[in-house]
């Protein structure tokens, strides 16, 4: 079938009352999240990821879509109302959208910030509908040393951006890698740091670890800080809506934004946090009202939301075709991948064609459910965001037991969660890098298929991992992850200049 | 070299090192790919051993434990840790619903949210986790011991 009819088809697919009850209901999940500081968007998803369980692949995916971009977005009412960034997506976006809100023009900055969400979400799913069938027919050619070269680029270049030190993130995601190996061996059936446990034949469950490392971690984080009560959420007093001047105004800084956050999005490391300023910046710098900057710009706002938002398509690029998260939300949207059956690279686009467009026309109509959430529903939005830290702990602890839970009906799994949720504690407080744990995780399989395949093919002769150009240029570009961290530190330090 | 960094490094040489045990009880085909990683693991941590030892010659070691920990509550934290393990025991015996309650219960109050917003939540917490998860997903939660 071709690429025009697939995503025809997909449409078709999309709009199916079930898919689209899916949709409002992800979305303003996700939008409750992202207006909740101290919740992120990763966490969201993975907490949710057993829910999806009962739906259709491409239905959960939706679901899952749906929450990471209702979460981008969620983060700038809390920024814009109570001058608290729901997600670190959103830092920017407080910055003038606070002083918008001071002026007694809050409806003003929501609407703002849910158009400028909304040309971003949706001009970033035209990248990723044109961008990823082509990357996928590149990745047809890989085999088995490509895919172990791969899997290790993956891991370089995430655990070499986000983390503070690049020792430390490698560190993580090599451990990540060493828990991946616990379980059967895949080729020479040999029991490995099992204990015992019959649970642990398939290896330790990615869902489990994604909810212990992201979720459980998280309640670990807030219950060691004094409960404060969150500012109360301004009162929004004009009217919502946007005028055709003002539409043509930020026209611009809306197309900028999304070349800048789609860009972001698909070089793996970067994320939603750094496009934000990135995406600020420019619309400061190209502005023709630059006095109104610090003071409360439109601009500013749409020029951060923009961005942010144009991050989500772009971001899932590289994750459905190559298999590399440039981000722990996208980490954690790959083990809900992997999960319902579905490997990403090329077979997503072939075999699972039908189902990844579904999915890719979904992810166009969530935009329009976060327009509609957005505008509709702001003011009781604030509200949520003021729900206190000690109302929160408890509540999401019970919600990962019983999703941990809900995976085998075991209870082995919910100590698992356990076991990772302190881990992850432990690796936040000590700087090592939950995500590059997760993706460690995830990749070690693919790569310890393809090392050993490689090898086995080679009589055992390491040679092979080293013979066809294209493991050159993996090569290449995990010495890139490596070095990365160089350039990306001082890319953030010149935003924070500027 | 921060005071913190030694405890990483000790708590990564000990994870390393009992799965470089483990994995040498293996048969000898099925050791190469762990070790591979170990060795690996080891190579990482004595490289960032080494440069925070230099780093320690030139500036000492600074500690940033009070920076790590700082609004650190000892009491509330080990209470709330501690509540999480005594509600996954509950579970076994009182089963999943009343374990629940009682665990969201008691958080709260010890963390001192009004009486009215502890049983909002406990009554909708419920609730939605009885409609998706008991309904929609047909997930058998545990009645514990006592019920079953």
């Amino acid at each position: 079938m071709d690429t025009l009819a697939l995503m025809g088809q997909g449409f078709f697919e999309a709009v199916s009352p079930i898919n689209l009850l899916a949709m409002f209901v992800a979305t303003a999940i996700g939008v409750t999240i992202g207006c909740l500081p101290g919740l992120s968007a990763a966490m969201g998803v993975a907490l949710l990821l057993p829910v999806t369980f009962g739906l259709a692949t491409s239905t959960g995916l939706i679901v899952l879509g749906g929450i990471y971009c209702g979460a981008i977005f969620g983060g700038s009412i809390a920024a814009i109302l109570i001058h608290t960034p729901g997600t670190p997506a959103s830092a920017a976006t407080a910055i003038e959208g606070y002083q918008l809100t001071k002026q007694g023009k809050a409806a003003k900055a929501l609407s703002v910030a849910c158009f400028a969400s909304f040309c971003g979400g949706l001009l970033s799913c035209i990248s990723l509908y044109f961008f990823s069938p082509v990357l996928a027919e590149l990745a047809l050619k890989f085999k088995s040393p490509e895919y172990f070269w791969l899997s290790l680029f993956g891991l370089t270049i995430i655990a070499g951006v986000s983390s503070k030190s690049m020792l430390k993130g490698l560190m993580s995601g090599v451990l990540g890698l060493l828990i991946s190996t616990i379980g059967m061996d895949p080729m020479e059936g040999v029991e490995r740091f099992m204990f015992g446990m019959s649970t642990l034949y398939n290896g330790v469950d990615v869902t489990c670890a994604l909810i212990g490392l992201f979720s459980m971690s998280q309640i670990l984080i807030l219950a060691e800080k004094r409960i404060v009560q969150r500012q109360e959420a301004a009162k929004v007093r004009d009217r919502f809506g946007l005028s055709g001047k003002e539409i043509k105004r930020l026209s611009p800084t809306i197309v900028r934004s999304w070349i800048i956050g789609n860009l972001v999005g698909i070089l793996p490391g970067a994320g939603a946090s750094i496009a934000c300023f990135m995406g600020y910046n420019e619309a400061k710098r190209f502005s023709r009202h630059k006095e109104e900057f610090g003071k409360g710009s439109i601009e500013g706002v749409a020029g951060s939301e923009a961005a942010n938002n144009a991050v989500t398509g772009g971001s899932l690029i590289p994750t459905l075709t190559l298999g590399i998260p440039g981000e722990s939300v996208t980490a954690v949207l790959m083990g809900g991948l992997i999960i319902h059956g579905l490997q990403p690279g090329p077979e997503l686009f072939t075999t699972h064609a039908g189902m990844t467009y579904t999915f890719f026309a979904g992810f166009v109509l969530i935009q329009f459910f976060m327009l509609a959430i957005g505008l509709f529903g702001c003011k009781g939005f604030a509200y949520i965001a003021r729900i206190s830290d000690a109302i929160l702990i408890p509540s999401i602890f019970v919600l990962c037991v019983v999703g941990s839970y809900a995976i085998h009906n075991n209870f082995t799994e919910v100590v698992i969660m356990f076991i990772f949720g302190i881990i992850g504690y432990l690796a936040r407080k000590f700087d090592l890098n939950p995500a590059a744990i997760v993706l460690g995780l995830i990749l070690g399989p693919i790569g310890e298929r393809g090392l050993r395949r490689s090898l086995m093919l080679n009589d055992g002769d390491p040679s092979i991992l080293f013979s066809t150009p294209l493991c050159w240029i993996l090569i290449g570009l995990c010495v890139f992850g490596v070095l990365s961290p160089v350039l990306m530190s001082r890319m953030q330090r010149r935003m924070k200049q500027d | 070299m921060n005071k913190s960094d030694i405890g990483v490094v000790a708590v990564m040489y000990a994870v390393c090192l009992t799965f470089m045990g483990l994995t040498l009880q293996f048969p000898p085909e099925a050791q190469t790919y762990p070790l591979c990683l170990e060795f690996g693991l080891l190579a990482l941590i004595t490289i960032f051993l080494v440069v925070n030892l230099a780093k320690a010659r030139r500036q000492g070691i600074i500690n940033d434990l009070p920076e790590v920990f700082s609004g650190f509550l000892r009491n509330q934290f080990f209470m709330v840790l501690a509540g999480c393990v005594v509600y996954l025991a509950l579970m076994f015996a009182i089963g999943f619903y009343l374990s629940s309650g009682l665990f969201l219960a008691a958080i709260m109050a010890y963390l001192r949210v009004r009486h009215l917003h502890i049983a909002i939540t406990v009554v909708a917490l419920s609730a939605i986790i009885w409609a998706v998860f008991g309904k929609f997903l047909n997930v058998p939660l545990p009645l514990g011991a006592l019920f079953d």
